[in-house]
């Protein structure tokens, strides 16, 4: 009984130390994945990007398209000057039902500008793309 | 027996668990080198919105003898921000005080206060009017003297006393010396403090002078004029000063919270309007009937189709990076009388061009998001009842393609008796209408009949649509 509960203590208290940090070394490596490599087959399916059953090629060939844009600014930008920040106000974001979603900014150092959003959960990258309508921003679904 | 037993396995687990964090964070130690670091993106223009949405220009009109009053004019050219902590970011923006009768403006120039706009991130904005001993009051701008902060939202007012660059920590003592002289009434937390201003007007120029904070004492330096020309006590203003004091803004040196960073807003990026979280518009609309309340259903309504495209000036359906392409937006507001709403109608959840298409729908207030064209006309007020049914019955289901906020807009005009022109355009995984079309086709769209008008910026997003809740 007391062995069982120190176990189940230690799973707690690991998964309370390092579950914020998961997600953002999460998308450090995705995003190096993204610029170093070029298959993105590969790439959609080490992070499961791909989310439901039906219309996979046409989900594909979008998600390679995304990822090819996101190659293409990752190529010029060194990932020391990315800025990744989380956002504690979600409320002008729409997006899935996600049980514990965190949204990430990727911004570059000394620039103003977010240049894309991240959308995670439970260490797991459910959407990289958004549309920006005004400030709303509404993350596409995969 | 047993316990002992159960004791004798704890260094073990406990070696279990520290393999457990180490192996648990293990991904964060693989990972590249990226650098992490607090980031509040805001540009000039996000705070130009926030100026306009938040009305602060009314807010900071200060009476100035009769039939005219001051104006704070922001100069947009002066920002500087200053990192207070991992969650707050001043921006200092300058102010020109404007005396305005309704027939003519007058600038002032002020003798030993310099007036600024404060900004904490996007949510609180404060009205600071930094009084130096000194003559030289520029040099000494944040460094020696005493700041007056007003939070243009509470009302509530702190004075912060700084010497060398840093501010005297004991605030409530000072506040609470300052208020001992002039103090007309006291509550529990807040007390009010009264503030003298007075100004002459030297052949054509006005200047202002202000006297220490607690007192009305005529201004010691004497007249900015060549002549004699006597003070004039313009309105005394009240302050309420509470013990809810906001951090303090630094000087040059670190003054302050003496951890600011101040940077020149000379380094920002020039196109920091279209992206920033920050621009994001109101909050969902829940209930919309009861949104739509204020309008009296037997009068007329002025309708305005506002529309900002992608790009400015074009049909292009979509602008910007792929990842988070800017697709624009468009939305009605309903003016009648005093009384404004606005509206848009937006996907509540994940949609995607090629594969999912459709969302629930929710309508948003809309107030200050920035058009790039509108157009406006008058709804008959036999009409308005479609008008405020058809925005009360929207359709629940959001389609990028055959229902988006372009039709919604569509649909709200013609309910209003008016065929707005409608302009299918392509992009990546569909089309339909769309605001890069729609503003184009608005921008040579003239009606016929009744009384309508069109209005667009010169350049770029620049105008801005607010409700109110008259």
């Amino acid at each position: 009984m007391n062995r069982t509960i120190l176990f189940l203590l230690s799973i707690l208290i690991v998964s309370v130390n390092c579950s914020y940090q998961g997600h953002k070394g999460l998308i450090k490596g995705f995003l190096s994945d993204v610029k170093e490599c070029n298959n993105f087959g590969a790439i959609r399916d080490k992070y499961q990007l791909i989310t439901g059953d039906t219309l996979i090629q046409q989900r594909n060939e979008f998600l390679d398209i995304q990822l090819n844009s996101l190659q293409q600014y990752l190529k010029k930008v060194p990932l020391s000057d990315l800025v990744i920040t989380r956002i504690s106000d979600t409320s002008k974001y729409f997006y899935e039902d996600v049980k514990d979603g965190e949204i990430y900014t990727i911004s570059q150092k000394d620039k103003t500008r977010i240049d894309f959003h991240i959308l995670t959960e439970e260490n797991k990258i459910i959407s990289f793309t958004t549309m920006n309508k005004g400030g709303i921003r509404v993350f596409m679904s995969y | 027996m047993r316990t002992n037993k159960t004791i004798r396995f704890i260094p073990a687990w406990l070696i279990l668990l520290l393999l457990l964090i180490q192996a648990s964070c293990k991904n964060d130690d693989i990972v590249p080198k990226l650098e992490m670091q607090t980031n509040h993106s805001i540009g000039i223009t996000e705070l130009q919105k926030i100026y306009l949405k938040k009305n602060i220009k009314e807010k900071t009109k200060e009476d100035f003898k009769e039939g005219s009053s001051i104006n704070y004019e922001p100069d947009w050219s002066s920002v500087k921000q200053e990192i207070i902590d991992d969650s707050t970011t001043y921006f200092l923006v300058r102010v020109k005080p404007v005396v305005d009768d309704g027939k003519e403006r007058r600038e002032v120039t002020t003798i030993n206060s310099i007036p600024f706009l404060l900004f904490s991130n996007t949510d609180r904005v404060f009205i600071g009017k930094f009084l130096v001993i000194d003559s030289n009051i520029e040099s000494q701008f944040l460094k020696n003297g005493t700041l007056k902060l007003k939070d243009l939202i509470t009302n509530h007012t702190s004075l912060f006393v700084y010497k060398d660059g840093t501010v005297l920590s004991d605030k409530n003592n000072q506040a609470n010396r300052i208020s001992k002289l002039t103090s007309t009434s006291r509550s529990q937390s807040c007390i009010t403090i009264v503030t003298c201003d007075w100004y002459t007007d030297c052949q054509g120029t006005l200047y202002l002078a202000t006297s220490p904070y607690g007192t009305c004492n005529v201004p010691a330096s004497s007249s900015p004029c060549d002549y004699s020309a006597a003070w004039s006590q313009r309105a005394s203003i009240i302050d309420i000063v509470c013990n809810d004091d906001p951090t303090p803004p630094g000087g040059d040196n670190g003054g302050g919270s003496g951890t600011g960073t101040w940077t020149p807003s000379s380094e920002w990026a020039a196109d920091v309007s279209l992206n920033l979280l920050e621009e994001a518009p109101g909050d969902i609309i829940t209930d919309i009937k009861s949104y739509l309340s204020v309008f009296n259903r037997n009068q007329g309504i002025y309708l305005t189709i506002y529309v900002e495209q992608p790009k400015y000036n074009s049909r292009d359906t979509w602008s910007g990076f792929p990842t988070d392409p800017n697709v624009g937006h468009t939305w009605v507001a309903l003016n009648q009388g005093n009384v404004t709403r606005v509206v848009g109608f937006y996907p509540s959840s994940s949609v995607n061009p090629f594969t999912k298409n459709t969302s629930p729908s929710v309508l948003v207030d809309d107030s200050g998001h920035a058009a790039s064209v509108s157009f406006s006309f008058n709804v008959p007020a036999t009409n308005t009842v479609n008008v405020l049914n058809t925005i009360s019955s929207y359709n629940t289901l959001y389609n990028l393609d055959s229902y988006n906020c372009t039709t919604f807009a569509i649909d709200v005009a013609k309910a209003g008796g008016l065929n707005l022109p409608s302009t299918s355009g392509r992009w990546p995984g569909g089309g339909g209408f769309n605001p890069g079309d729609l503003g184009q086709d608005l921008r040579t769209f003239r009606p016929p009949s009744r009384g309508h008008s069109f209005r667009t910026p010169r350049s770029g997003s620049t105008f801005v649509s607010t409700s109110n809740s008259n």
